[in-house]
């Protein structure tokens, strides 16, 4: 009986991890399939075109991408960590259960408020959309995550190092800049990607800050194309050639998304 | 001559007192063990020689230790800790700095800048005084981690000679570690104990009788005995301690 009801158990675990894996798989084929064709390097180096040209490319949403996220990706590394360090460092003040609690509520909120909370405070007061401020929503969406994480990621220093580096004669501010944040390096490092790989693809907190750009735009305090943002304009056009063209843009996230955890994968064997 | 004394300690744990008014005198050039059975509070009397059962938030201390006759708690922290070393029960080098940052752990961190010259100075005489030198001198970049147990707890040796302490404390330095680096640890602590003042915490009472000079044995937080360790193992005065010795208990 115990035999059987284990196999049973085997069996049943298999199904429901390879549904999941048929559900990846057809993603995967749809999107290749559908996406593959459009990319070439005209899709690399033109910006979007009108339909019937039967050209256009996503230049501008990369290079737009690249910008906003890394800007989202430097606020949120600075304000995390230093979050994270104070949740560690003071567990028991009021203020970090308020932030603690404060980050659970954020991260659990729609992408799209923070989208329109930043339009209320950042894109009214300047006046226009800017891709910065679509890095301000997408550090919104990513500071919860990474504030919670590296405190997990601080708890995991093992304490007898912090001792030897009291017993040295060391300050607190030196134990945590020399053991506490080195020892961390590569676990931080790694949920960085992590986080990076979750707001590449967030569109809903750039439709109202972001806003999207047909041409290429280098300057973050104007409107900006960003790669999701893009995808969706052109997949809820009527036009095929757009969709085709959404598909292939689908199809450039998701690498990469992939090459990232692939370099996530080999920062976590370091960290080891 | 005494190196530091140790008055009318007391030490707790928010309200559970771990020590009970210890009084000890710990001497120049000496080896002194701290023997006892498990949660006498052996360990927590050594960490309070240095400040660090401080580390702990509910931790508290009252009575006086007194490091060449200055309160160690009217004394800056960082200063004590620098003047009293201490090598962990587990052996703990920085796994992310090389070996040789390991021995110079303690002026890296603290911002000091050493020359290139100073730095191998510091480093070879302090592996050449816990015998690592000729193990490690041609992997001095490489991280510690791929040294044996032995090693490594000799490197925090090293670690904690280098910051030029006057006292070194071990908790229970060999326990983790096989017999014949358990001999090389012992040969190294009798070697040191001419340069340093050494308090050693031990499970081991063969140990103690081989390395120390002066052994005291704790039951139950109060201090039972105090003395040359030859008299302890051979004619103790309290017989709580020849039972404890003997083997009547542990």
């Amino acid at each position: 009986m115990r035999v059987l009801t284990d196999r049973l158990f085997q069996a049943f675990t298999m199904l429901v991890a390879l549904s999941v894996s048929i559900i990846l798989a057809f993603i995967l084929f749809q999107l290749i399939k559908d996406g593959i064709g459009s990319i070439n390097l005209n899709f690399f180096i033109e910006t979007a075109r009108p339909v019937g040209s039967n050209s256009g490319g996503f230049k501008q949403a990369i290079v737009g991408s690249l910008i906003i996220d890394s800007i989202a990706m430097v606020i949120i590394i600075s304000l995390s960590v230093l979050g994270g360090l104070f949740l560690h460092v003071y567990p028991e003040a009021l203020l970090s259960k308020i932030l603690k609690e404060a980050m659970s509520l954020l991260q659990g909120t729609p992408t799209i408020v923070c989208g329109i909370c930043v339009y209320y405070m950042v894109v009214r007061s300047m006046g226009h959309f800017s891709g910065f401020a679509g890095s301000i929503a997408l550090a919104l969406v990513g500071i919860p995550y990474m504030v919670l994480a590296s405190e997990q990621i601080f708890k995991m220093t093992p304490s007898l190092l912090v001792e030897a580096a009291y017993s040295l004669g060391l300050s607190k501010t030196r134990v945590i800049f020399y053991v506490i944040l080195r020892f961390s390096k590569f676990p931080l490092l790694a949920i960085s990607l992590l986080t990076l790989a979750r707001i590449a693809g967030e569109t809903a907190p750039l439709l109202f800050t972001a806003f999207g750009n047909s041409f290429l735009e280098l300057n973050p305090g104007r409107p900006m194309a960003a790669m999701p943002l893009q995808i969706f304009i052109y997949a809820i056009s009527p036009y095929d050639e757009w969709h085709r063209l959404a598909w292939a843009g689908a199809l450039l996230l998701i690498i990469f998304v992939t090459v990232l955890s692939i370099i996530l994968g080999r920062y976590r064997r370091l960290g080891e | 001559m005494i190196k530091m004394k140790l008055q009318d300690v007391h030490a707790f744990f928010g309200k559970n007192e771990v020590l009970k008014s210890i009084n000890l005198d710990i001497y120049d050039k000496a080896v002194t063990s701290i023997i006892g059975p498990s949660g006498c509070g052996k360990t927590t009397l050594l960490r309070c020689l240095n400040r660090m059962h401080e580390l702990d938030k509910n931790a508290s201390i009252k009575g006086r230790i007194l490091l060449d006759n200055e309160d160690i708690f009217k004394m800056d922290l960082y200063k004590v800790r620098r003047k009293v070393g201490m090598v962990f029960q587990s052996p703990n080098p920085f796994p992310f700095m090389s070996i040789q940052d390991n021995v110079l752990a303690g002026f890296l961190m603290s911002g000091k800048r050493l020359s290139k010259n100073q730095k191998e100075e510091i480093c070879e005489k302090n592996l050449r005084r816990v015998a690592l030198w000729e193990e490690s001198k041609d992997r001095l970049r490489n991280l510690p981690t791929n040294l044996s147990g032995g090693q490594q707890q000799r490197l925090c040796i090293a670690r904690a000679l280098a910051n030029d302490p006057e006292i070194i404390l071990m908790d229970e330095p060999t326990s983790a570690l096989d017999p014949i680096s358990t001999s090389k640890i012992e040969e190294l602590i009798i070697g040191l104990k001419n340069e340093i003042v050494i308090v050693i915490v031990t499970h081991n009472m063969q140990q103690a009788a081989r390395i120390s000079d002066f052994t005291s044995f704790m039951y139950l937080g109060n201090l039972i005995e105090y003395g040359v360790t030859e008299q302890i193992f051979k004619v103790p005065k309290e017989k709580l301690t020849e039972d404890y010795i003997t083997g009547r208990f542990g």
